[in-house]
């Protein structure tokens, strides 16, 4: 018996210890690439403070072991909700974490943003910019770079790599690799290249090693945003595909010369006829290749998987490099670029080190008081918001507030049941309290937009007052919603007589049917549809109008499946929900474009998500962009008339728009943000106090 | 005994392939269109015709049009392969996605069994021995207290006392920002990072297995062996630590096996709390994302995990008590 359960006493023991030995501690040998990543750590990097180095060099393993967070010289620890997950480039994810991380490695464009969402040429990086007007409508920009850009291995910056990231975001070849990037969109001979019908990319051109050509396709001309379209950032082929690819041109366009080019029939390339795509199975996108071509694949598979997590050996060209980044606890440390020649005003990074770390939501602000961590941002929630505050009045913190660029929405499907008469739209608007939504919601750090914009939209700052001037508030107002409803022709009572006050729900006669008036809301069950349920659908004001709000809650994505009615699913496509609430925030260009197409094609691609067939909201939404770049006034003019046309036809309502705090230790001084800044900005412009 | 492993193994792969279906099935059942979940983040960079070819290309990628059942063969033949797919996702192999957390969920468990086992046994021999005095009631009631209190309020008030008001303890993480020192001390870094945690994992399971081994000690010191080892003129300790430990150790044994084999599950809520990258969290965010692959291979890892920790607790009861037969 004693033998027995000292056997098992031990079989029990080196069960543990062998999965001990699987735990991949700090004290294990690095076995694999991600724990290499560890001992990188304790090594004494050359770009580590110089202090830090010695102390760890002289310290004696037996005296005590003190960790501090506080004190890291020149460092700023940037907590995030979101965990990075190393795969930078994004062809395939899209992590905001990650996109922070290309932001501070990606830099040295033709073009660069300001922190109002400007754009501006580059001259810290451009010596020369041409432009010429082609006979066939299209624009050529050709840009000529400055001499003594590099990389931050020291290698030379060349035209080459301003038209790489170009050529392989849009090669064919990637999508074989089922990359989810696309670049060039605006470029002439895009269409070709990316369906593989050409080898050349017409509308890029390499000239010599200083200078590139971009001509921007007719089609996409005249366009506010065309110097952006035809701008370029620099893009290491030579990491991604090896030494032997580059990128050629013998006068007609930009090919890729080398090995990769083999990988595609170019020219071969077939549209699908109907019913031909019947068999069944996941696409193998790499079923039309032969013997060779695969090996080609298999062979630029292995390399382009290996590049996307690169660390150490990342290309920079922005204020950064990638140090280190350790999968298990997901902190990226990136340290100073010397080789970054500053940003679009010369500006250069001063901050030593960035980590960017993973924080919870609900103790992130604990970390920051204890300074685990030096800055916070994008704190959006009443209480978290509070938090903070109180934190800052204590001392030792700061923080900078600023409106998003973006607002929270309920959004009307204009083509079924009551919500396809605007006055019903309207009505809805007039019977919710927006001011107290708002100050509920936000905790009163958030404020009403009326329309499709951001508050600190450079557009809207500007039109400000005369916009407001124009459009309708839709105040609360219970007497105004009924008399818009009775315009819609619910003026009837179940009964199909005369509505009286108290009858309960309206109705109204549709082609002689009684149709009620039920609004369908489709919602996910999130705070805002919490606080919605209180203050409309439950509103008495709303029930003694005579409208009936039904809530069905579902999961988001579900949610989404009805918005766009999903064509996969009979229940999706042919669903009657009128209302949905959702949010929506808005990049740095402003392109309303196809938002409210009337083309019945575009329709039914889910494009223009409120079904609203108005010619006229269609032509202004499509007409902002298609203004000179040179001619900001004619922009905002079209911009206020699109706004005060959406403002009368209402297919949302907008909610709220947040005031976003940043808090930080003040030990960061000069910090700067906005809505329309990326990271890179913002750590480039912060500065640590002496 | 080989005839009954033998005849074990045949259930657990038959277990296997029906757990599997099910699972593969309700997940798929769920509502949602991965495709869109995939591409719509994408939706404000790209023009309409654009995004719609992505859609389609995503859908035809993920074989999101095909019949489940084929869905089914084809996911099942890649798994027997050795192949649990790629994430939707991460868009890696889900054996490269489940590894960082699966060691930190052993690294951590590992002390969590430790020091649980180390203070309940201890502490269950103490309270049986002294059966209905004070001490014994203040440890019910106290363990009772830890198990009763929902963990996500433990963790909080913890993290307010000793992390923000003490300052004692970091907030939540893993490892120092930035960290630069040799290995032990990058190791000492982690262990103080998971202090807390390991405090309440701790605190938390206190209760189960110290009444578990109270009851055993309480039975076994009731035997008549026991009475007779105390007439001979044996130590108390002796009495104690090699008549009627042993004996109690025996229902025991089962229950220190389970633990063993749970070294491998995440706490979410503890590994939410404390910003911990371990199995737990990485299960709730692929059911959030429906990241389908992901949590199908968590799961039949965990079923086979079960099914062999079964077989285990079995064979331990012939190996541990001989009046126990394990035969076929």
């Amino acid at each position: 018996m004693r033998k027995k359960i000292s056997f098992f006493l031990l079989l029990a023991l080196l069960l543990t210890s062998v999965l001990a030995g699987c735990g991949g501690t700090a004290d294990t040998p690095a076995e694999d690439p991600e724990e290499v990543v560890e001992d990188d750590t304790t090594e004494e990097p050359a770009d580590v403070p110089d202090e830090e180095v010695a102390d760890d060099e002289e310290e004696d393993e037996d005296a005590p072991f003190v960790s501090e967070y506080v004190g890291q010289e020149n460092t700023l620890i940037f907590g995030d909700t979101t965990g990075a997950s190393g795969d930078w480039e994004q062809f395939w994810t899209n992590n905001a974490m990650d996109a922070a991380v290309l932001e501070l490695t990606h830099k040295q464009a033709t073009m660069e943003w300001d922190f109002e969402g400007a754009p501006h040429v580059n001259e810290t990086a451009v010596e020369n910019l041409e432009i010429t007007e082609n006979e066939d409508g299209s624009a050529t920009y050709t840009w000529t770079i400055k001499d003594g850009l590099v990389w931050s291995d020291g290698s030379p910056i060349t035209a080459e790599d301003y038209v790489s990231g170009i050529l392989l975001k849009s090669a064919p070849q990637m999508v074989k690799f089922k990359s989810k990037l696309q670049s060039g969109y605006y470029l002439k001979g895009f269409e070709d290249f990316y369906k593989g019908n050409t080898r050349v990319f017409e509308g890029v051109r390499l000239i010599d090693d200083k200078t590139f050509a971009l001509t921007v396709d007719a089609q996409h001309r005249p366009n506010f945003y065309e110097q952006v379209n035809a701008s370029s950032a620099p893009f290491k082929l030579s990491y991604w595909l090896g030494e032997e690819n580059s990128i050629k041109d013998d006068g007609e366009g930009c090919y890729f010369d080398g090995e990769f080019a083999e990988m595609i029939n170019y020219g071969a390339a077939e549209e699908p006829e109907e019913g031909e795509e019947g068999e069944e199975g996941e696409e193998d996108l790499t079923a039309d290749l032969t013997p060779e071509q695969q090996a080609i694949f298999d062979k630029y598979n292995e390399m382009i998987q290996k590049a996307r997590f690169g660390v150490e050996d990342w290309p920079s060209s922005g204020p950064y490099t990638i140090k280190s980044f350790d999968e298990q606890t997901k902190e990226v440390v990136l340290v100073i670029n010397e080789k970054y020649p500053g940003n679009f005003e010369g500006v250069k990074p001063s901050i030593g080190t960035v980590v960017i770390q993973e924080v919870q939501v609900e103790t992130a602000m604990d970390q920051l008081k204890t300074g685990q961590i030096t800055l916070l941002t994008s704190q959006m929630s009443g209480d978290e918001v509070n938090a903070g505050l109180d934190m800052v009045d204590e001392g030792g913190f700061d923080y900078v507030t600023y409106p998003r660029a973006g607002y929270g929405l309920i959004d009307f499907k204009c083509d079924v049941g009551p919500t396809r008469f605007v006055e019903v739209r309207q009505a809805i608007a007039k019977l919710l309290d927006r001011d107290d939504f708002v100050q509920k919601f936000t905790g009163g750090f958030g404020s009403i937009v009326h329309g499709p914009y951001g508050e600190g939209q450079w557009f809207y700052q500007e039109t400000k007052d005369e916009l407001l001037e124009q459009i309708d508030p839709y105040s609360y107002e219970p007497a105004e919603a009924v008399a818009l409803l009775e315009q819609a022709g619910y003026t009837l009572n179940e009964a199909g007589e005369e509505y009286q006050s108290g009858d309960g729900l309206r109705y109204r006669d549709t082609d002689g049917e009684l149709e009620p008036l039920i609004i369908k809301w489709s919602s996910s069950g999130n705070e805002v549809s919490k606080l919605l349920t209180v203050l409309l659908a439950e509103n008495p004001d709303v029930v003694e109008a005579g409208i009936k709000i039904e809530e069905d809650q579902m999961d988001f994505t579900e949610l989404l499946n009805y918005y766009y009615r999903e064509a996969s699913d009979e229940k999706y496509a042919s669903n009657d929900y009128n209302m949905f609430n959702l949010a929506t925030n808005f990049n740095k260009t402003y392109d309303r474009t196809d938002d409210y197409t009337t083309d019945p094609e575009k329709v039914a691609l889910g494009f223009n998500g409120n079904y609203i067939l108005d010619e006229e909201l269609d032509f202004l939404a499509n007409d902002i962009v298609k203004t000179d770049p040179n001619d900001p006034d004619a922009f905002k003019e079209k911009f206020v008339k699109f706004i005060v046309k959406w403002n009368e036809l209402l297919p949302q309502i907008p909610l709220y728009s947040n005031e976003i705090h940043d808090f930080f230790s003040d030990d960061i001084v000069e910090y700067q943000n906005s809505s329309m800044a990326d990271y890179s900005m913002v750590i480039l412009y912060a500065r640590m106090a002496d | 005994m080989f005839k009954y492993i033998v005849k074990r193994i045949f259930y657990m792969i038959f277990v296997f392939f029906v757990m599997s279906l099910l699972l593969f099935f309700l997940y798929n059942l769920i509502p949602g269109d991965r495709a869109m979940q995939e591409v719509l983040p994408l939706k404000e960079r790209l023009r309409p015709e654009q995004f719609q070819e992505l859609y389609e290309q995503t859908r035809k990628e993920m074989g999101l049009d095909d019949p489940l059942a084929m869905r089914y063969k084809r996911w099942i033949t890649n798994v027997l392969k050795g192949d649990l797919g790629e994430s939707d996702r991460q868009k890696k192999p889900v054996i490269d996605i489940i590894k960082p957390p699966m060691r930190n969920t052993i690294f951590i468990n590992i002390f969590a069994i430790v020091l649980a086992l180390g203070i309940t046994i201890p502490l269950g021999i103490k309270t049986a021995v002294k059966k209905d005095t004070t001490f014994d009631r203040v440890v019910q009631v106290v363990t009772i207290i830890g198990y009763s209190i929902p963990v996500f309020i433990t963790a909080l008030v913890f993290i307010y006392i000793f992390a923000v008001l003490l300052r004692w303890f970091p907030v939540s993480g893993m490892k120092t920002a930035n960290f630069v020192g040799t290995k032990w001390e990058a190791f000492l870094d982690t262990l103080w990072h998971l202090a807390l945690p390991l405090a309440i994992l701790t605190l938390t399971s206190l209760a189960g297995v110290t009444r578990y081994v109270r009851a055993a000690m309480v039975d076994s010191l009731s035997m008549d062996y026991i009475k007779t080892a105390r007439a001979k003129g044996l130590s108390e300790k002796t009495v104690i630590y090699s008549h009627a430990w042993r004996n109690a150790l025996l229902p025991v044994i089962t229950l220190i096996i389970g633990w063993i084999m749970s070294i491998f599950s995440g706490a979410f809520i503890i590994e939410s709390m404390f910003s911990l990258n371990g199995m737990g969290r990485l299960y709730m965010d692929s059911l959030n994302y429906k990241d389908f692959n992901v949590v199908l291979a968590i799961q039949m890892f965990y079923i086979i995990i079960s099914l062999v920790g079964n077989l285990i607790v079995d064979l331990s009861y012939g190996l541990v008590d001989p009046r126990v037969r394990v035969d076929g």
